[in-house]
């Protein structure tokens, strides 16, 4: 195969897949300390990776491969890395403090890596689900790394059961598409000619995919999963779980849906339609009753990618720009927000219940100050920097005429501004018997103060950034 | 900067300093700095009148709203009119800082009230200086803001936050005649700048328009509602029942706020829009009898007030009333000429009679002073000379002005100058009747203080005193200082306007010289009626007279206005507004929105939580559907 040629491509990748593997062998050898060396070597994995994406012309513009670079995965990658090694720096302190200092996790962090890296230039539908199913394998073992916790197993267990079956509706979607066009590459697939019989079936191919993919996102009608396993599964999981992946994954159905499926756009556009409804209206209402810190979340992830995918339906390379804005915001908020999860402890066991916050706005101000910009900022309270990310996005929508979605959209974040200032209140307002104390991490307090300095200076770089991301041509 | 700009910021800058010591907690300093920087600026201010040939121009601060073709801008206009506002604004609030000083010694949140006195002067100044209807309907609203503030500021007392709601909501009435004269204007003139506006209203004289389906003349209707914002400010008859409320507040409030400044505005939006007053005879004709009527009835009321500072509040009701007047004749300059040394001895006044509070321990009843002329002569000294100012006795400034507008009005030898005449005399024979009295039973006859309090009775502080001497001083000689600007029109430089050409002083010093004399042998004789047979008339208001008993319930019942409007008003609004509250707003708004909207959210919340049964078969099966769901699209598609 010609793709093989060309190893230049995949050197990013190689070094991650390297990297894990010497990983693996030198964490079977150390005698102690396994973690923090192998951490130490997955960071230095990652920094080789980056800096080689960064710094040598890796972009291959030729599209008839199994895998195509261009300046935006580029930058999508970049951005990748950029957030595992955050993950990494800011679980460190969690990790330890839950005793899971296992070597295992920095490596299965790479593998997922690896899977999202090769995802992300993937132009070939069986390279997409391998590379899809190298993701989600890890992030299955990973959710199950409290081996301990009864609640870790059984969401990893659901996780893993649920994410097989959508495995397999994406693989069955790939093969009834292949049945049809007797291609998977994607150029192959969008300029093959159709006729109405087969048509049929390969619409019935695409909405397999799609609904797998959607799984992946953690959209509505598939995300039944979400709030048990963000729940289950350790807090450096989730914010795993929460962030990179749904990065990834939006970035290749855009690619999916822009490709292969452009000339079915009619179909997925109201399919895509339904899921942002549902989404939007599931994210909102259901997260009201949440009690957990973390399911709360889990739903408010689930309103979020309905928000991000209406600039996919506006069909507009100002929508999809405005989309890779709302999920930039939306994962640094993530990440701070979930930093600020793994921080809270007391009385040596991690602070699960709303109520556990109560009073933090004299026990821990400074802290309570940044969580309320990020909430703020997730609200769509100007001028933090989630209002412009939704306020791009509602543009677009009613820019490309969808201005019911957008309205719906406003309705549905209203209520959903609901729970995130309810934090705030119960952080700011209830009254509370005893001081709380809380146990603080440098690191996350890092992460904590520069999440919330984003929201908080995005305002005076909002215009240069979707300028930005206009000129990419997504 | 110019100058003018700069006296323009100095209260900001005062307030700003001052808010700083409120969250501080430091009295002494803000006390200090905030009268140090207003007396610098009445300083700065009487310099730049001194020289106002210099000064006069049109300062742009900022280019505040640009909208379609509405152009304003913040500035400061300082034009003759101005500067003499200016002046009396700044040098009275100066000497109130520094009076405060003394009497609000013993408060803790004393830094709070001079916050709330420099951005009241700030307001004013914004007013003064407004070049444009909307620069001077911020200035407008924040005096009023600020005497709302104040008259409340002991707002733990019920009668105080009561009478400074009032206060407020009495303004509303006039706010909303300014609004619509803000809007007509707008409509026909399409610009709301001074000069625009001004220099067209000769053009829209005598054209009619149709207003709520009457054909109405157009610059008498925008006066008129002009008038109603200048009644509600300047208590006019009607919407006067604030002012006797406001007395509340702290007296040096009481002096600046609400006799010296902010009650006159109306008196200059009157002179302001002096080319629209000019165009609208009918107006002129309104506020003459407005005027007059508000001076013999708050004058009449004063007669009997037990309550020091009520006393003083009706007759600067009534004082205004004569400016009014006086512009309603036409004779603005006369106007603010009364204004101007109204400022002077009516603060004196309130100042003093703050002064004997402060010594008498917060008694106001002048019923339960007495005798207090040997205890606190110089306090008495100033009494008296506010007194004789304000009676127009001669050479003290009230008698320069008051009796230039009623010699004025004889001289215009018309039914509504000879009504001014005769019924201005009667209002001043009036005034030196409640002046007399109220000298009388406060600090001459026996004391009826309790003994040991008259003990420790003594002279206020020298920081209370030496403003009373500074505003002595202006209550005796501002009528010599000032007299130029009604001698030579040409002071005005057209910032007056006038549809006849008339020198007010030559044509005042033509009428026979026994009605020149009258005004001042009737206060004359009236006052030694009062002071030889008080006792004798001490039983006459006793109600002990049958025949004039129930004008006297009246009187003393202040006309009844308060019990009318809380009649027909107050009662019906309250029932109104608990309809609304209750029954519009709480069940059917609420009701049906917020509440009834959160509810179904909420309780939707309780169904999608319900399906989150844990089970994977369900998660599957829901999985499942949301497939069927898509195929489906596929044949409504096709």
């Amino acid at each position: 195969m010609d793709a093989f040629s060309n190893l230049n491509l995949y050197l990013p990748e190689i070094i991650i897949f390297l990297g894990a593997l010497i990983s693996i062998v030198s964490g079977a050898f150390f005698k102690n300390n396994k973690y923090n060396k192998v951490l130490f070597l997955s960071f230095m994995t990652i920094t080789i990776s980056f800096s080689f994406i960064l710094f040598s012309d890796i972009s291959n513009e030729s599209s008839s491969n199994n895998f195509v670079n261009t300046t935006f995965t580029n930058i999508v990658k970049l951005f990748v890395l950029t957030l595992a090694i955050g993950v990494l720096y800011v679980s460190n302190g969690y990790i330890k403090s839950n005793k899971l200092n296992l070597f295992e996790y920095p490596i299965l962090l790479l593998f997922a890596v690896l899977g999202m890296l090769l995802m992300i230039s993937a132009n070939d539908l069986l390279f997409l689900y391998i590379s899809i199913e190298l993701q989600s394998l890890s992030l299955y073992v990973l959710v199950a790394l409290n081996r301990d916790s009864l609640k870790s197993s059984e969401a990893a267990l659901k996780y893993f059961i649920l994410g097989s079956i959508a495995s397999a509706i994406i693989l069955y979607g790939i093969s009834m598409t292949y049945s049809i066009t007797g291609t998977t590459n994607y150029n192959l697939i969008k300029e093959f000619s159709f006729t109405d019989k087969n048509t049929l079936i390969f619409s019935f191919g695409l909405i397999l995919i799609l609904s797998g993919m959607a799984f992946k996102l953690s959209a509505a009608p598939f995300h039944m999963w979400t709030p048990d396993v963000y729940e289950g599964s350790p807090s450096s999981v989730t914010t795993i779980l929460i962030t990179i992946p749904k990065v990834v994954v939006f970035v290749a159905l855009v690619k999916l849906l822009n490709e292969p499926f452009f000339y079915f756009k009619n179909l997925w556009q109201q399919i895509i339609i339904i899921i942002i409804v549902l989404s939007m209206a599931v994210g909102s209402i259901a997260a009201l009753r949440q009690e957990n810190i973390k399911r709360l979340f889990a739903y408010g992830t689930i309103a979020n990618i309905g928000y991000v995918l209406i600039g996919v339906i506006s069909n507009s390379n100002q929508g999809l720009s405005s989309s890779i804005l709302y999920l930039v915001i939306y994962t640094i908020a993530s990440l701070g927000i979930f930093s600020f999860i793994m921080m809270c402890r007391k009385e040596n066991s991690q602070v699960v219940h709303l109520q556990g916050l109560v009073g933090l706005s004299q026990s821990n101000s400074f802290a309570a100050i940044c969580m309320v910009m990020l909430l703020l900022s997730m609200a769509g309270i100007p001028p933090f920097a989630g209002f412009f990310a939704k306020f791009y996005i509602f543009i677009a929508a009613v820019e490309s005429g969808f201005l019911s979605l957008a309205i719906i959209g406003v309705i549905f974040s209203v209520i959903s501004a609901f729970y995130y200032l309810k934090i705030i209140k119960i952080m700011y307002m209830d009254s509370q018997e005893d001081i709380n104390i809380y146990e603080v991490d440098n690191k996350m307090y890092l992460m904590l103060l520069i999440t919330s300095l984003v929201m908080l200076v995005f305002i005076f770089f909002a215009n240069d950034f979707i300028n930005f991301l206009n000129k990419l041509n997504i | 900067m110019s100058l003018p700009i700069f006296i323009f910021f100095l209260p900001l800058l005062s307030t700003f300093i001052c808010f700083l010591c409120v969250l501080f907690k430091e009295n002494r300093k803000a006390e200090i700095l905030s009268s140090l920087l207003i007396s610098i600026a009445a300083f700065l201010s009487i310099l730049c009148y001194l020289k106002i040939n210099v000064f006069v121009g049109n300062y742009n601060i900022y280019n505040w709203i640009n909208l379609g073709n509405i152009e304003l801008k913040l500035s400061v206009f300082y034009d003759p009119l101005t500067a003499i506002m200016f002046l009396v604004v700044n040098s009275v609030s100066a000497l109130v800082h520094i009076f405060s000083i003394g009497y609000m010694a013993s408060d803790p949140y004393r830094a709070r009230f001079f916050c709330y006195l420099s951005l009241f002067t700030f307001a004013m100044l914004i007013l003064v200086s407004a070049d444009n209807f909307i620069q001077l309907f911020l200035g407008w609203e924040g005096v009023g803001l600020c005497s709302y503030l104040l008259v409340g500021f002991y707002f733990s007392k019920l009668s105080a936050s009561n009478a400074a709601l009032k206060a407020f909501l009495v303004n509303r009435v006039g706010d909303f005649g300014y609004l619509i004269a803000i809007a007509l204007i707008f409509t026909f003139f399409q610009s709301l700048n001074f000069e625009d506006v001004f220099s067209n209203s000769a053009s829209y004289a005598g054209k009619n328009f149709i207003f709520f389906g009457y054909d109405v003349d157009l610059l008498t209707t925008i006066t008129m509602f002009l008038f109603l914002a200048a009644m509600g400010k300047s208590a006019q008859i009607g919407l006067h029942v604030w002012l006797p409320d406001a007395m509340e507040g702290p007296t040096p409030v009481s002096a600046l706020i609400h006799a010296a400044t902010m009650v006159t505005a109306g008196v200059f939006l009157v002179a302001r829009c002096s080319p629209l007053f000019e165009m609208a005879h009918l107006t002129l004709n309104f506020i003459t009898y407005i005027g007059l009527v508000t001076c013999l009835f708050a004058a009449s009321v004063a007669l009997l007030q037990d309550d020091i500072k009520k006393i003083i509040a009706y007759s600067t009701c009534s004082q205004l009333g004569y400016m009014f007047f006086a512009c309603g004749i036409s004779a603005y300059s006369l106007g603010i000429f009364h204004l101007v040394t109204h400022a002077f001895f009516k603060a004196l006044l309130f100042l003093s009679a703050g002064s004997v509070i402060h010594v008498c321990h917060h008694e106001q009843n002048i019923k339960k002073m007495g005798g207090l002329c040997r205890k606190i002569p110089i306090t008495y000294f100033f009494i008296i000379l506010g007194s004789l100012a304000l009676m127009g006795i001669p050479p003290f400034s009230g008698y320069f002005s008051k009796d230039l507008i009623l010699e004025f009005a004889f001289s215009l030898h018309s039914i509504k100058g000879n009504l001014v005449y005769y019924l201005g005399c009667l209002g001043a024979a009036m005034t030196s009747i409640y002046s007399v009295r109220l000298i009388y039973l406060t600090f001459h006859g026996k004391s009826k203080l309790k003994t040991k309090e008259y003990e420790s009775v003594k002279e206020a502080p020298l920081v209370m005193l030496v403003p009373l001497f500074l505003l002595s001083l202006g209550a005796i000689f501002s009528g010599f200082f000032f007299y130029k600007i009604v001698k030579y029109e040409s002071f005005w430089k057209n910032s007056l306007f006038y549809k006849e050409n008339i020198n007010f002083v030559d044509n005042a010093h033509h009428i026979p010289f026994i009605f020149k004399l009258f005004p001042i042998i009737t206060v004359i004789l009236f006052s030694f009626l009062v002071l030889f047979y008080f006792s004798k008339l001490n039983t006459f208001f006793d109600f002990t007279n049958k025949s004039f008993s129930k004008l006297l319930i009246v009187i003393k019942q202040k006309w009844y206005f308060d019990i009318l409007y809380n009649f027909l008003f107050i009662k019906k609004l309250k029932i109104f507004s608990k309809f609304l509250w209750k029954r519009v707003d709480q069940k059917i708004i609420d009701g049906l929105g917020p509440l009834g909207v959160s509810y179904c959210v909420y309780s939707a919340s309780r169904y999608l939580k319900a399906f989150q049964n844990g089970k994977i078969f369900s998660y599957a099966t829901f999985m499942v559907l949301g497939i069927i769901l898509f195929f489906s699209l596929i044949f409504i598609s096709f």
